[in-house]
């Protein structure tokens, strides 16, 4: 196993090395692992997002946080040097998935389980510890090579995250925060002082890979090759006409885990304005958020209708039984039943254009 | 049709065995293209399609490129081509490719820089004549197919 340690570079290449490599690799060359971090934070939006839904642009630029786009798939996601990214750059076409993350991601959570963090892999391709997700991981294929990536959470910046995304208000970007720190975990988080140094966790994981590949660690450098398809791919990667181009894939809410997603939406009453923020967790409410700018009496009843959905099947055939019984207790002028369900609609709904 | 590891593989089709894909013969020369059944069962469920309308491929470039909720990954031409439009079905139900790969789920239509190209001297086998190739690559992969039986795809 071809390893290069690529230690703390640009953002920009920090994403484009493992395109480099995987281009540049050819049927019988060495299985490669990189390992790398980022000297600052930036925004990475998945191949096929329409990142101009995902990301806050204006933030971003104001901020001056980088902003590319990936060859592999999955959603926006917010990058720093807490966290060391791998690549795994192996020949071959494309592999069943499944039976691929099976095999490779018993390296990495074995590395966590060696500095102390009782981490599992729950398929497809989640690493938890508990209830909680530790990185993430994603596939792709390209030129003639399958790249498997993922990262070491030394640290995470939950409020940064939320802070990067584009959201449809301040409320949802709090629940967005607070959804982060219920369903992810961080090296830091599960050992607090215990945590291991940046290198030991590195070097656990490279020596898991060689491991689970049966292949000792050669030490490597970047090729002539790799090096000029890498400053070709950190300008692409982040120039805006391929980051923003006008095309993508529209999901509803945002992704947190594996089977958990937040959604919000709004609704104009005749009585004012709809709000209805809610954690959706393997198809059941998990979270939920009601407000509005209307009278309200008793001044708990949204709340109330809000903790009565929590635990129960996110439908609309649920949610239209409890608000019957929810508003039967409460007076809401100018907003109704009806009202609510198609704020519960306008969440789960796909923006028409990007 | 015949099946191999319970993988679909239709008579009427040209397969490219290494890269996964087919090819029907359209009237006027043109050629649809699709992912084959194994394909679509190591990707898993896909969720997005990119088709690259307008694009020259050289053999073995990609025409389109799908996102499963898993892996990315390029779907590529077996011959130099156009590609003159994809399956506009599958802008709102990707999920059609792992349903139905040789039917609804087509995923482009291409058009041949060379006129009448050869197929067989390209190296593609015809209906049951991919069957062997298939047998032994899906024997060392492994690989039985499965298809997905349920919506849209998400």
């Amino acid at each position: 196993m071809r390893y290069l340690d690529f230690g703390t570079v640009s953002a920009e290449q920090s994403q484009a090395v493992y395109h480099a490599v995987a281009e540049e690799l050819r049927p019988g060359d060495p299985i490669t692992l990189i390992t790398v971090s980022p000297d600052r934070p930036y925004v990475c939006v998945g191949y096929h997002q329409a990142a101009s839904r995902e990301i806050d642009r204006a933030y971003c630029e104001e901020q001056g946080v980088p902003v590319g786009r990936r060859m592999v798939g999955g959603g926006a996601v917010y990058l720093d040097h807490d966290q060391i990214f791998w690549h795994l750059v192996m020949p071959g076409g494309a592999p069943p998935v499944q039976a691929f993350y099976d095999r490779l991601l018993s390296a990495p959570v074995g590395a966590y389980r060696d500095i102390g963090i009782q981490a599992e892999h729950r398929p497809v391709n989640d690493i938890v510890v508990g209830p909680r997700k530790i990185g993430g991981t994603g596939a792709a294929s390209i030129g003639q090579a399958n790249v498997l990536v993922g990262s070491i959470m030394m640290d995470f910046d939950t409020k940064a995250m939320a802070r990067v995304l584009r959201v449809p208000s301040e409320k949802f970007r709090d629940k967005l925060i607070s959804s982060l720190d219920d369903y992810m975990t961080t090296i830091r988080r599960e050992l607090g002082d215990g945590a291991p140094t940046r290198e030991t966790a590195t070097a656990r994981l490279v020596s898991r890979f060689s491991e689970v590949l049966g292949e000792r660690v050669e030490a490597s450098a970047l090729s002539p090759g790799e090096r000029e398809r890498l400053d070709h791919y950190a300008q692409i990667l982040f120039d805006p006409e391929f980051v923003y181009r006008q095309e993508g894939w529209l999901q509803p809410g945002v992704k947190l885990k594996d089977g958990v997603r937040l959604y919000e939406g709004v609704h104009k009453a005749p009585g004012g304005l709809l709000r209805f923020i809610y954690r959706d967790r393997e198809g059941v409410f998990d979270d939920v958020l009601l407000s509005g700018d209307f009278f309200v009496d008793p001044p708990d009843a949204l709340q109330r209708i809000a903790r009565s959905l929590l635990g129960r099947p996110a439908s609309e055939e649920v949610l239209r039984l409890l608000l019957e019984e929810g508003l039967a207790h409460a007076a809401m002028p100018g907003v109704g039943e009806e009202d609510f369900l198609q704020a519960f609609r306008a969440a789960k709904a796909i923006e028409a254009t990007v | 049709m015949a099946f191999v590891y319970a993988c679909e593989f239709p008579d009427h089709l040209w397969f490219d065995v290494a890269r996964d894909v087919w090819l029907e013969e359209l009237p006027g020369g043109g050629l649809r293209l699709g992912m084959t059944d194994p394909a679509v069962t190591r990707a898993g469920r896909i969720v997005h399609v990119r088709v690259r309308a307008g694009r020259q491929a050289a053999p073995g470039q990609g025409v389109a490129s799908v996102e499963s909720s898993k892996w990315v990954g390029p779907v590529p031409t077996p011959l130099e081509a156009r590609v003159l439009r994809g399956n506009p079905l599958l802008a709102s139900d990707p999920g059609l490719l792992n349903r139905d790969p040789y039917g609804e789920g087509w995923l482009a239509e291409i058009e041949p820089v060379a006129a009448a190209p050869d197929l067989r001297a390209l190296g593609l086998r015809y209906g049951t004549d991919a069957l062997a190739p298939y047998t032994e690559k899906l024997r060392q992969e492994g690989l039985n197919c499965i298809r997905c039986a349920d919506g849209a795809g998400q």
